[in-house]
């Protein structure tokens, strides 16, 4: 029975829609972008952090964690004494980063001194795939990766010895003698500038040592489960020395808020503006309908019948736009995403109530003032043309 | 011999503010009986049928509708009754326009309860528009849509019928068409009728005519058969 005078309901609805094509299509496109917008105001963000945290990956980690016996260095970076200090065990930490969600990226370095023309210079040990995801904003000459006997100058270090690009540099690590070719000058606004960077596994066996690191460079996202990665990594090594960038988690945090709050200075204003437009086009078809209205309610229709009538409309009206808006919501986000951080989205339906609540609440609060006008229709008088 | 009063009309008066639109009228209509209320433009008919259907409040007086003073009850409980026991037609082919003959008909259907497509079908065959159930209003000629309102009035097996000038809006031969159903129905049914009319023609076609005059009844008296329905 339920079920019968449901589908009679929505039939009827639907008829009533249909009568005013262009009116219905003109609403139905305004409840579509404000439904469209709220999606993109919530799924943007996301693609935004995505977007920031790959760029801001050039700046470097967010966490730095090196053995609590190493000697810090300048900005917080151990620059040497490996040797002389504990290592990282890389492999018992990758297992345990691997386990841990918040841990995006961990990049395992290692720091040796050695001498060139009796002046010490800083090795940089890394892994390839990690350097490459850093290095991609970094302004690099010649090539960008060293192959075995070559060596990425940094730019300060490259200028403080007059090297040049292909010239073959002698160094001393200990007892040990070595010539590397320069095969890049690499610029990164930061402390790989003064070093020498080359392949970790070339620098472990110049050192005579495996599987070990003087630092781990850590990405932990999100950025605001920083404190509880930090505390809870102290808690299981507490022979760790944890250091957190806050410049970098700052420098985040920042742009994404500030996206956010123009996108729901945008959303809200797109809303309002489409509140005002279903106000205004309900209470002119309340007032169209006056007499339909009378009629219903002089058959024995009540007011919350008629105003229910007029509320399902309304509501299915919006169940469409969200569809709508949601699909079209993604289409911006994408589009936005593209052009602003050349990534994509990853699609998620848990952002589809949102462009439901969206529609629903501007077509049920804008609706509330001019259907209150149902209460008001006599059918008495309105029956008799008045 | 007096019939016992289905529609009983006590004392009943309606002001709107200095005007005095009904005053202390007072009528019994037995189960069954078409009663035609009469009277020039501003008389009260239309405030009459109005106060009967239970639509404006009176200022004074009663209707009783079967027993029931149906201004005792309460708004959801005077809905309730005016959905099964009162049908309603207007001088003004009221129809909801999106919706085809057969669809009205089931909305009055769908107010009172469940729509019963067979059975709205069968009403509109009854008023002889077997072949356009899926008219639209727009589509129908203005006497096949008081044929339409019929139907959509006495879907629910009302006890009355209220027709507030029925034909006003009809040529004489759409008025006959439209008159001659009314009459046909009413004699299988037996429901009461309340017509509100100001043609001398219309109201012979009742077995009783009310004359009003300034809110007042200044004439009540039965139809002869002679001068009655077949004209």
């Amino acid at each position: 029975m339920i079920v019968e005078r449901l589908r009679w309901l929505l039939k009827v609805t639907f008829k009533s829609l249909a009568r005013k094509k262009s009116r219905t299509f003109l609403l139905m496109i305004s409840l579509t972008l404000a439904s469209a917008l709220s999606t993109v105001f919530l799924v943007f963000p996301r693609g935004a952090r995505m977007g920031l945290g790959r760029e801001l990956r050039a700046y470097g980690a967010n966490l730095i964690v090196s053995p609590f016996s190493q000697e810090a260095g300048s900005a917080g970076l151990s620059l040497g004494l490996v040797a002389d200090s504990g290592f990282l065990n890389i492999k018992a930490l990758k297992k345990y980063f691997k386990q841990n969600p918040l841990v995006k990226e961990a990049n395992f370095q290692l720091l040796a001194r050695g001498y060139y023309q009796s002046q010490p210079v800083t090795f940089l040990g890394t892994e390839r795939e990690a350097f490459q995801n850093a290095s991609q904003f970094w302004k690099i000459e010649g090539r960008s990766w060293p192959e075995k006997g070559e060596v990425l100058a940094g730019s300060q270090i490259a200028k403080r010895f007059g090297w040049k690009i292909g010239q073959q540099v002698g160094f001393e690590m200990g007892k040990k003698k070595f010539n590397l070719k320069i095969v890049g000058i690499a610029e990164s606004g930061s402390f790989e500038e003064s070093t020498l960077l080359l392949d970790r596994e070339a620098l472990s066996s110049w050192l005579g040592v495996n599987d070990v690191a003087s630092q781990v460079l850590l990405r932990v996202e999100p950025t605001s489960k920083i404190d509880f990665f930090e505390k809870e990594l102290k808690n299981d090594f507490p022979e760790l020395k944890i250091l957190t960038l806050q410049q970098v988690v700052k420098r985040e945090e920042n742009i994404v808020i500030k996206v956010e709050m123009l996108l729901f200075l945008v959303t809200i204003f797109v809303m309002v503006a489409t509140s005002i437009s279903v106000a205004n086009t309900t209470s002119i078809t309340v007032v169209e309908r006056w007499r339909e209205i009378g009629l219903l309610k002089s058959i024995g229709g009540s007011n919350a019948f008629v105003t229910g009538l007029f509320l399902l409309e309304a509501c299915f009206l919006a169940f469409f736009a969200s569809l709508a808006g949601f699909f079209l919501g993604w289409v911006l986000t994408e589009a936005f995403a593209l052009s602003v951080f050349s990534l994509w989205v990853p699609f998620d339906w848990w952002s589809m109530p949102t462009s439901f609540l969206a529609s629903f609440s501007i077509v049920l609060v804008s609706s509330i003032w001019p259907l209150r006008l149902i209460f008001r229709v006599e059918p008495a008088l309105v029956l008799k043309g008045q | 011999m007096k019939r016992k009063g289905y529609l009983e009309i006590i004392r009943l008066s309606k002001e709107y503010g200095e005007v005095k639109a009904l005053r202390e009228v007072k009528l019994t209509v037995p189960q069954g009986q078409w009663l035609t209320v009469m009277g020039p433009s501003g008389s009260g008919k239309t405030t009459l049928l109005s106060l009967i259907a239970g639509l404006i409040k009176p200022t004074r007086g009663k209707v009783k509708i079967g027993g029931v003073d149906i201004f005792s009850l309460s708004d959801n409980q005077l809905l309730q009754f005016r959905r099964e026991k009162i049908g309603l037609i207007f001088q003004q082919h009221h129809l909801i326009p999106y919706l085809t003959a057969l669809e009205n008909v089931m909305l009055a259907q769908f107010i009172h309860s469940l729509p019963d497509e067979a059975e709205a079908i069968d009403s509109l065959i009854k008023v002889g528009l077997a072949d356009k159930i899926n008219r639209y209003p727009r589509e129908l000629s203005g006497g096949e849509q008081q044929r339409v309102c019929i139907a959509r009035a006495l879907i629910n097996n009302p006890g009355l019928l209220l027709a507030d000038e029925p034909t006003g809006n009809l040529d004489r031969k759409n008025s006959e068409l439209v008159l001659n159903l009314l009459s046909k129905l009413h004699q299988e049914s037996n429901f009461t009728i309340v017509l509100v009319t100001h043609d001398p023609w219309v109201a012979r076609w009742g077995e009783r005519i009310v004359q009003l005059e300034d809110g007042k009844v200044v004439d009540d008296f039965l139809v002869q058969k002679s001068r009655g329905r077949k004209r």
